[in-house]
């Protein structure tokens, strides 16, 4: 820190020196003459900037050789004004014209928003980067159709944040490939500030230039370049507090004993329907409910316990852009921390990012940039954030009154004890350096050679050090002591180095050509990535010095380790052809060609060719008496992608003896050699093929915007591990080319802005949808794993069970009932539908049940896929001040209730208050909420059914941001530009029909780990 | 300062550029060699088993699945047991579901079991090819070791399959491809018995002269074991009798003196140990380290889970020392019921009262404080009133439990014995009763056991052939308890649907018996229960921890496994699921 504000001092004073003489006033207004406030001023080149008062007015002094003074307000398209014999410059502002001639990133390149053929949304850096959000994937949520954000954990840089681009399209790998100015990374690889702009690349058409990598939609970053004429000097920093968004609640230490007994007595229930005995008593139930030494009557609840209600975060962004006719850079450092809500437990992450160009003559053009990154991760509670406390029922005590840690039910130490006291750490630290030179050739007007060479090298380490834990007695506050078991799990420590290099080489060249009305682009390209993975482990066990927690400390008997290397490559030959026609008729072809070292030779290469065309309706001459239609675009494509990322392993084709079945003979090792995995060499890629049509319009001058598209994605040659007959000797399912997806859905985004004298307004909502479908898989049996099947004509892992049709009412209604279901029944026991399973007259239809509850009664239940996913984004502005509103949801998808959510005591597990709604024969509620209780006699109520499935639409206010920007007079010193505070929300208020403890984003896996978080952030950006 | 910035930048750029340019120029023109890539760790499969060393890896490497199955509450040495009467495991969910019949043939259970046995019998089937290939590379004796080993462990994987599954696919060779291992068909148990043991024979017949002797590798020894016990499993008592026989007139094994020494890691490690027909080591160095001691510890040691313990019917089945069992000794007393019982039991179990872990043992719920090794009262961590998750059983497992691994509970390394003479002497026993050949070969077989130095049972006389089967069916169940033979046993005595019908129980959680109606038992000295009658007394009941519910119709064998039945209908399924 102490560096970089050292730094921060060096560059304001660097920049006070630029400060000098000459004034210039003046008024700025719209075309109807209303003054604009809160417009910049700044002298190009220069960091010389103010804002206009209330009047339109402004006052600048500014260096004496500044000729231009540049005039921008939201909403408006800036103008630059010659003040080189000026004193005074009143400046008419024009509403800015609906962003045609803005360029946004496509695939190798960039393209005139108007001249686009395929689908693809730009998100403009900044608008991310005023989410606050620490990860950049997080700044996403929402902001585009057909993009959907989703995570499963608040635990800080273990968001598990996953992106879909228009649904799922495969059985394996779904994400998108991201690539940060042209190399691909993580999309949390990038500081949200260092951003310009991010392209999402939606159809096949867009995307197939990079062919095999593309089937998951592609997400081009930009990130910030030095410019020409400018020095700026940019800090933002904020400070921010995060809470917990749902925690589950245990049942209280008496309604814990009397659900466990009510339990106990059902699971030992006679076959005349008389409760068993009980485990506790209301006797010892009324004792403990009403003693007053909690000490000895236990009354926990460790989950709220232990988790904190606050954590805080901070972030701070440095950025300094230098440029002129020959050199141009920008350099950023930026520091994300972030406290978890538990002890020994936070993420910090520093990122260094320097862009350079320099123009050596009028051919030549050459750069280096430079990222690095370094992510550290403590983590307290690597294993058990959740599950080890709800294997805490409320009766153990988490800590007495003088501070000793209780015991769990077992005796030993508990996870809060684990987490507090940091006996199981786990820290990671992830380096990465990339670094890219570049060259660009201009040998004659409209032909370019780019060549670049990105070696990225990243290094992921972690340890987990175990230390030997001590069971306290509370009164003496010594570890409990017996001849042996005088600790539990003996200290072990792991550590593990990954590094991965990969080399990118690319190689493109572009002609494009105007004759006439006719526009032609070429480009062609190539490009060879190599990617070495290498990784080693090291495990010791037994250390008496627990203080050091390095591999040295412990003892070497019965250290282990091991390593490996893998490798893989790709090459590429690309090519696109662009056509226009007078701007209105537009055409575009790209083809790919890509080989992998992934498949067997013979296998290796595959063609991805796509075609996309326009016409922009609106430029033709009938439609110009329309003249409230701005524009107007019809758009079709084509095209095909391949996608490789199922195979789970390097060498999928190789057949290979695995050297490490050892057995023990004579009490000695023995090494062992039996190939383990069998191979399949016929296989290759999986591809996808994708139609899209779209309609862009534009009215009002930009004032109402309209987008939608409509598209199909058919995937095929799935990649799928397929069950091959036992009897070969291996245990594996080998990859095999067999499955067909099919996702058919359509985005529609809407926006309108609006200028009133001092106000400001854009409303943007989107909204998307994707119905998904497996088609083929490979003459599969439907593959059921645990509630969810992949079967064709479902959607991939749609929930499957049985139809649940109520509780029995009664114990002797629940004996008498004639179909066979699962174990001994009682009142209070889930009846399910016994489905038409057999076909008695041949006729094809099932038309009888077969009077027993097996797995062919079981049906699809619901559809796990979000549909609907829709966000509503207000942006309003008056004077200084300005407010974002950002609601974000999904309005179909199921969930499912399971684990200890549905199973209280499982596995020891507590009880929470839900459960207190539960079917007993002293409530018999036919609309409990659990059916009756058991301890483990649940194989009837667990089955997989419709009882636990549960609607996962929500609606989410995911940001509010208000933000204020000083007015330039109160800037004395002039050498900064401007001043913006802000605070922001995140999410802040959901509706939705979970239950506590499970959030909607995850709808189906109960929480073991860190619940989302609740974020607020205030904070200051500052220019100069 | 730009400048110099773009002169560095200049100068290397220059130089990278040509790189560069070269590069991509090689690539350009080259071919799938550039993008071929290959393991950087491990050999490819075709050109492997070309020398002794690598068939001598192979060999071994058929080994790794006489243990089978990958859930570690029913990998055989935790307790295949844990399906029977015998042994209780708590939490056991497919042990328990397999005695409740909830479970059907898309459990994933039954496929990993069947995979991990044809995973054994496809290596065996591929060593057999490679060592007949390697041949001259390999001197002779090691080419009879190696072939002896081999087809005693086809045969081994056989006879698991066959106990559970009935008739199975019988291959002999390789399956190379896929559409051959969907052509295949099942094969009549009893045909594949006999291929079973042909392959014993065989490997008799080559290990007969070997003198290999490391703890761990079949033995001329083993193959004839087994194919006594593959025979009593088929109630094939002729072939049976004679194996054992066989086995017995070699006079390579003998009982040892202790019974409670022999499951000791001394005499289990020790070359010395005349008992041992196949025993199985593990080590965590070998990746097959168990967690055992996890399992069967007390609560008192930290991080044990009593999950493994021994069932209050297999306690009512040790006889008095009389040879009476506990409703007709006149030793047994209610209000001292471990005393005066066949050694074993004590030998076997940890019984409350018992020093064990440096505390008296007991798990009574009115005990919540206890003495330990100074005789200092100290809190009761295996009391009920501690934990309900102490011993369900009130008991534990004291056969193979070894101190040693309290403190790293999950690395036992204690070998276990999967077949001893014991077992030989009881199956030449049993085959001899059920061929009704009661002589004096056959009461001396059960005499020995029954006589080992530490045990001492008195001596069995000749009897009625019921009267001999009770004796040695209950003999069978308390010399070999917790060995893994207790399921195969009732199910080849149609005893399942008898005894996984009656209620598994724990004993009463006070302790108190002389509170509750005396046990009763049956013809074959099963004990049997009047449960209604304990159920009325909440609390300070006996626990019920299972109520069985096995289908006679269809638990006798195991389903063909979903996958596998999709894959290739024609294997047809078995009655019932």
């Amino acid at each position: 820190m102490k560096k970089i504000i050292l730094l921060f001092c060096l560059i304001i004073s660097f920049s006070v020196i630029f400060a000098q003489q000459k004034s210039v006033t003046g008024r700025v207004t719209d075309e109807a003459n209303d003054p604009v406030p809160g417009a910049t001023v700044i002298a190009k080149g220069t960091t010389s900037g103010t804002v206009t008062d209330a009047d339109g007015n402004y006052k600048i002094k500014i260096s004496e050789t500044s000729k231009i003074l540049t005039i921008s307000f939201i909403g408006f398209e800036p103008q630059d004004v010659n003040i080189s014999d000026k004193s005074i410059a009143d400046v008419k502002l024009k509403l800015s014209s609906i962003g045609l001639e803005e360029v946004v990133a496509v695939g190798y390149g960039t393209q005139k928003k108007a001249n686009l053929t395929g689908s693809v949304q730009s998100v403009k850096g900044e608008t991310l980067a005023k989410r606050s959000t620490i990860q950049t994937s997080q700044a996403l949520q929402g902001m585009a159709a057909g993009v959907t954000v989703t995570s499963n954990s608040g635990k800080p840089g273990k968001e598990g944040t996953s992106i879909r681009i228009r649904g799922i399209g495969t059985l394996n790998d779904n994400n998108p490939l991201v690539l940060i100015d042209g190399v691909s990374s993580s999309i949390d690889a990038i500081d949200p500030n260092d951003i310009e702009n991010m392209s999402i690349l939606k159809d096949a058409a867009s995307a197939s230039i990079y062919g095999s990598r593309a089937a998951n939609g592609v997400i081009l970053i930009t990130t910030k370049r030095g410019k020409t004429d400018n020095v700026s000097v940019t800090y933002k920093g904020s400070v921010g507090i995060t809470t917990l968004l749902t925690i589950p609640k245990n049942a209280s230490a008496w309604d814990y004993m009397a659900l466990y007994d009510e339990a106990n007595g059902n699971d030992l229930r006679n076959d005349l329907g008389v409760p068993g005995g009980y485990i506790y008593g209301p006797d010892k139930i009324n004792a403990w409910k009403s003693a007053t030494d909690r000490d000895a009557y236990p009354n926990s609840d460790m989950i709220r316990e232990a988790w904190k209600k606050k954590a805080y975060q901070t972030q701070h962004y440095l950025g300094f852009a230098v440029g002129n006719e020959k050199f141009r850079s920008n350099t950023s450092i930026n520091y994300s921390g972030q406290d978890a809500h538990m002890p020994n437990s936070d993420y910090k992450r520093y990122g260094v990012r320097s862009n350079n160009s320099y123009t050596m003559n009028k051919f030549v053009e050459v750069g280096f940039d430079l990222s690095i990154r370094n992510t550290t991760i403590r983590d307290a509670a690597p294993n058990d954030e959740i599950q080890g406390m709800m294997r805490q029922p409320a009766i153990y005590q988490t800590r007495y009154s003088n501070g000793i840690w209780g015991a769990t039910y077992g005796g030993t130490p508990h996870t809060m004890q684990f987490i507090y006291d940091g006996l199981n750490m786990r820290y990671e630290d992830y380096q990465e350096t990339l670094a890219k030179i570049y060259a660009k050739i201009t040998p004659f007007k409209g032909m370019q050679l780019d060549f670049s060479y990105t070696p990225k090298v990243s290094m992921d380490n972690y340890k987990n050090v175990n230390k030997t834990t001590y069971v306290y007695d509370y009164k003496t506050g010594l570890p409990v002591v017996g001849p042996i078991g005088l600790v539990t799990n003996f200290a072990n420590m792991t550590e593990r180095r990954d590094k991965t290099r990969e080399d990118d080489i690319n190689i493109l060249a572009t002609y494009n050509k105007s004759l006439g009305k006719h526009d032609i682009g070429i480009l062609g390209g190539f490009q060879y990535l190599t990617n070495l993975y290498n990784t080693m482990q090291a495990y010791r066990q037994v250390n008496n010095f627990q203080q050091f927690e390095e591999i040295n400390a412990y003892d070497p008997t019965g250290m282990t380790n091991s390593g490996y290397s893998n490798e893989w490559a790709l090459m590429s030959y690309f090519g696109r052809l662009n056509y226009a026609y007078a701007g209105k008729y537009l055409l575009e072809a790209n083809v790919r060609y890509d080989g992998s070292s992934r498949f067997a030779n013979g296998y290796k290469w595959g063609v991805f060719p796509s075609f996309s065309g326009a016409w922009r309706f609106s430029s033709e001459n009938f439609m110009q008496q329309f003249n409230w239609l701005s524009n107007g675009k019809l758009r079709a494509s084509w095209g095909e992608l391949g996608n490789q990322a199922g195979l789970g392993s390097n060498y999928p084709f190789a057949l290979t003896v695995a050297t490490n079945q050892y057995n023990v003979f004579g009490g000695v090792l023995n090494p062992g050699y039996a190939p383990v995995n069998y191979a399949l060499t016929d296989i290759t890629w999986e591809s996808t093929r994708m139609i899209d049509f779209g309609l862009d319009l534009s009215f009002f001058k930009g004032k109402l915007d309209a987008t939608f598209d409509w598209y199909k994605k058919d995937t095929r040659d799935i990649l799928l591990n397929i069950a091959i007959p036992g009897v070969m000797g291996y245990a594996n399912s080998p990859k095999q080319n067999a499955g067909s997806v099919e996702n058919k859905g359509w985005d529609l985004s809407l926006s309108h802005n609006n200028t009133m004298g001092k106000f400001y307004y854009k409303v943007t909502g989107i909204i998307s949808d994707v119905q998904n479908k497996i088609t083929n898989l490979g003459g599969l049996a439907p593959q059921v794993s645990g509630v969810h099947v992949k079967q064709v004509g479902s959607p991939i892992d749609a929930i499957y069970g049985l139809q649940a049709d109520g509780f029995f009412s009664s114990f002797a209604e629940a004996r008498a009932y004639p179909v066979a279901q699962y174990g001994k029944l009682q009142g209070g026991d889930i009846r399910y539908i016994d489905q038409l399973t057999i076909d008695t007259d041949g006729d094809g239809i099932m038309d009888a049940a077969d009077n027993k509850l097996t797995g062919t009664d079981r049906v699809v239940l619901g559809n796990p896929i979000p549909r609907y996913t829709y966000s509503l984004d207000v942006y309003a502005s008056y004077k200084g001040f300005d407010l974002t509103l950002f609601f974000q949801g999904v309005g179909k998808r199921d969930g499912y209730v399971s684990g200890w959510l549905s199973y209280p005591f499982q596995n020891a597990s507590t009880a929470l208050v839900q459960h207190l709604d539960r079917w007993s024969e002293a409530n018999p509620n036919p609309n409990a909420a659990y059916p009756r209780l058991s301890i483990n006699q649940q194989s009837n109520n667990l089955q997989p059914s419709s009882f636990w499935q549960i609607s996962a639409a929500y609606a989410r206010l995911k940001n509010v941001q208000l933000g204020y920007t000083l007015p330039s007079q109160l800037l004395k010193n002039k050498s900064i530009s401007s001043v913006r505070f802000f605070a922001s929300g995140t999410n802040l208020f959901t509706m939705s029909n979970m239950p506590l403890g499970m959030d909607p984003e995850s709808p189906e896996t109960v929480q073991n780990s860190t619940p989302l978080l609740s974020t607020y952030t205030f904070g200051v950006e500052v220019k100069f | 300062m730009n400048l110099f910035i773009a002169d560095l930048i200049d100068n290397t750029m220059k130089k990278n550029l040509i790189y560069i340019c070269l590069m991509a120029l090689l690539l350009v023109t080259g071919c799938d060699s550039v993008i071929e890539r290959y393991p950087l760790d491990v050999p490819s499969a075709e050109t492997f088993y070309t020398n002794e060393t690598e068939v001598q890896g192979g060999v071994n490497a058929c080994y790794s699945f006489v243990v089978a199955g990958d859930n570690r509450y029913l990998v055989p040495e935790y307790s295949w047991d844990g399906l029977s009467d015998v042994v209780f495991i708590r939490g056991g969910g497919f042990a328990q579901d397999n005695m409740m019949s909830t479970l059907d043939f898309k459990n994933g259970y039954f496929r990993t079991l069947w995979l991990a046995i044809y995973q054994g019998i496809g290596r065996c089937n591929l060593m057999l090819e490679k060592i007949e290939a390697n041949k001259d590379k390999i001197a002779a004796d090691k080419v009879k070791q190696f072939q002896g080993e081999v087809y005693f462990l086809r045969a081994y994987y056989y006879l698991r399959l066959t106990n559970m599954f009935g008739d199975v696919v019988y291959l002999d060779k390789p399956v190379t491809s896929v559409a051959d291992g969907k052509a295949v068909t099942r094969m009549a148990k009893a045909e594949v018995l006999k291929k079973i043991y042909a392959d014993f024979d065989k490997s008799a017949e080559l290990l007969i002269t070997s003198t290999v002797k490391t703890l761990g590798r079949a033995t001329w020894g083993t193959a004839m074991s087994y194919k006594a016990r593959a025979a009593l499993q088929n109630n094939d008592w002729a072939v049976a009798a004679a194996a054992a026989k066989s086995v017995i007139d070699s006079k390579k094994y003998s009982i040892m003196p202790s019974y409670a020494a022999l499951f000791t890691e001394a005499v289990l490690k020790s070359a010395t140990n005349t008992e041992q027909i196949l025993t199985q080591g593990h080590l965590v160095t070998a990746n097959n380290a168990t967690i055992f001691t996890q399992n069967t510890s007390p609560r008192s040691v930290a991080g044990g889970t009593t999950v493994i313990v021994p069932t209050q019917n297999m306690l009512d089945s040790y006889l008095c020392i009389d040879g009476l069992d506990i409703s007709k000794s006149p030793l047994y007393l209610k209000t001292k019921p471990y005393d005066k019982r066949d050694p074993r039991l004590r030998y076997s179990f940890v019984l409350p009262g018992d020093m064990w872990n440096g505390f008296i043992y007991d798990t009574r719920k009115d005990k919540p404080t206890t003495l330990n090794l100074a005789g200092a009262t100290v809190k009761n961590l295996d009391s009920y009133n501690s934990t309900e998750f102490t011993s369900f059983t009130g008991y534990l497992v004291r056969k193979y439990y070894d101190f040693q691994y309290v403190s790293k509970l999950t690395q036992c390394e204690t070998p276990f014995m999967l077949c001893r003479y014991a077992e030989v002497l009881l199956t030449y026993a049993e085959a001899k009763i059920e061929l009704n050949q009661i002589d004096a070969d056959c009461l001396s077989a059960i005499n020995l056991v029954r006589g080992r130095a530490d045990v001492n049972m008195p001596a069995v006389t000749a009897g009625s052939q019921a009267e001999m089967r009770r004796i040695v069916r209950t003999e069978r169940k308390v010399e070999l308890w917790n060995e893994n033979l207790r399921y195969q046993d009732l199910l080849r005595w149609k005893r399942a649907e008898v005894l996984l019908s009656r209620p598994i129980l724990g004993r009463p959680v006070l302790g108190e018996f002389d509170k509750y109606p005396s046990v009763s038992f049956d013809e074959f000295g099963d004990p049997v229960y009047d449960v209604a009658s304990y159920v009325a007394h909440p609390s300070t009941d006996y626990r019920v921890l299972i109520l069985t519910n096995f289908n006679k119709n269809r638990d006798y064998l195991w389903p063909i496994p979903e996958t596998e039945l999709s894959l290739n209908p024609g294997l047809g399924q078995n009655p019932g699921w």
